[in-house]
């Protein structure tokens, strides 16, 4: 796996009135979700999602189920670095993959 | 940051699908002293009833770190949807429920803790639940000081004031530390947008500090 690229920057363990949250340690955005009155984490920049498969995979899970999701997930992410989701000959394959990533535990 | 990217090339991940244990692997060139933890628990404990309760004698006993990372993951998923519980006759207990196509991790933590794995009728689901005082006891032990969320965090206090303990805070959160691991296990999930392909990761949660800041404010 090329993380070679991912850059941390200054995430230093601040004192303890100072710390880091999920969001601050990982990148991405909390927002309010109107559904059911209350928030979520979403983490959708391809180098911070590089960055937290690979942790998934330092910290193991320990749930089948989602295990197989990361690596079909890991699998549709090494595709984007493929330049499939632009090649309209793999639009069927990506589909068909986005479908079968779905369909993992149901 | 090099050190953070050799440790994580150097993890294999592998499922034993047949029976309930995943375990993590780690290359022969990397079968050295592992991970160092650099960080330190803030506060010092004090008045703990059980032998090795103490955070000073805790971090010294042999096995403990060993189970560090297991231990900082099962909190993360108990903060995500688990629960601590006392009785008005003052028994403690611990639940977990997931859906029944997870049930191999809470069969995980049964083989560690022991407990009661029960399914919950009507809602295909299956709960986990721990109220023997020996099992609590090497629970509390193993999670007092890495409870993040504000809820579970007055739940844990409870039930450690009921035993005589004292509530440990946890340590800021790093790239290193396995607590995220289990409550993304917990409430976190990944998806893909089929229309402009996407993908995402996402959790969501009722309370939006943990998110930003997983412990609570002064």
């Amino acid at each position: 796996m090329q993380i070679s690229c991912v850059t941390l920057g200054p995430r230093t363990e601040g004192p303890w009135s100072s710390g880091r949250g999920i969001a601050e340690i990982w990148g991405g955005g909390v927002y309010p979700d109107k559904r059911w009155e209350g928030w979520i984490y979403w983490l959708s920049r391809r180098a911070d999602l590089k960055l937290f498969t690979a942790y998934l995979n330092v910290h193991n899970m320990l749930n089948p189920y989602k295990v197989a999701k990361l690596k079909s997930f890991e699998r549709f992410l090494r595709y984007m670095d493929m330049d499939y989701h632009l090649d309209p000959s793999k639009q069927t394959k990506m589909h068909e993959f986005i479908r079968h990533f779905c369909s993992i535990g149901s | 940051m090099a050190a953070l990217v050799s440790d994580l090339q150097c993890h294999y991940t592998a499922i034993c699908w047949d029976g309930f244990y995943l375990t993590g692997t780690r290359a022969v060139s990397d079968l050295g002293p592992g991970p160092v933890k650099t960080q330190s628990r803030d506060a010092q404990s004090a008045g703990n009833l059980f032998e090795g309760s103490s955070e000073t004698i805790r971090s010294a006993t042999p096995g403990d770190e060993s189970d560090a990372d297991f231990n900082d993951w099962l909190a993360g998923l108990i903060d995500a949807d688990g629960g601590f519980y006392l009785s008005k006759q003052g028994y403690a207990s611990c639940e977990r429920t997931m859906h029944s196509k997870e049930v191999q991790t809470l069969a995980f933590i049964k083989h560690k803790l022991g407990g009661k794995l029960t399914p919950r009728l009507g809602s295909n689901s299956v709960r986990w639940r721990l109220h023997n005082a020996q099992g609590m006891n090497e629970l509390l032990h193993r999670i007092n000081g890495r409870i993040r969320t504000t809820t579970k965090l007055g739940q844990l206090s409870r039930v450690l004031a009921s035993k005589g303990l004292e509530l440990l805070h946890p340590t800021p959160l790093t790239v290193t530390n396995g607590w995220l691991s289990g409550f993304f296990c917990g409430d976190g999930h990944f998806a893909i947008n089929s229309s402009n392909y996407q993908p995402s990761i996402q959790i969501a949660q009722k309370d939006a500090d943990i998110l930003r800041h997983p412990w609570p404010k002064d």
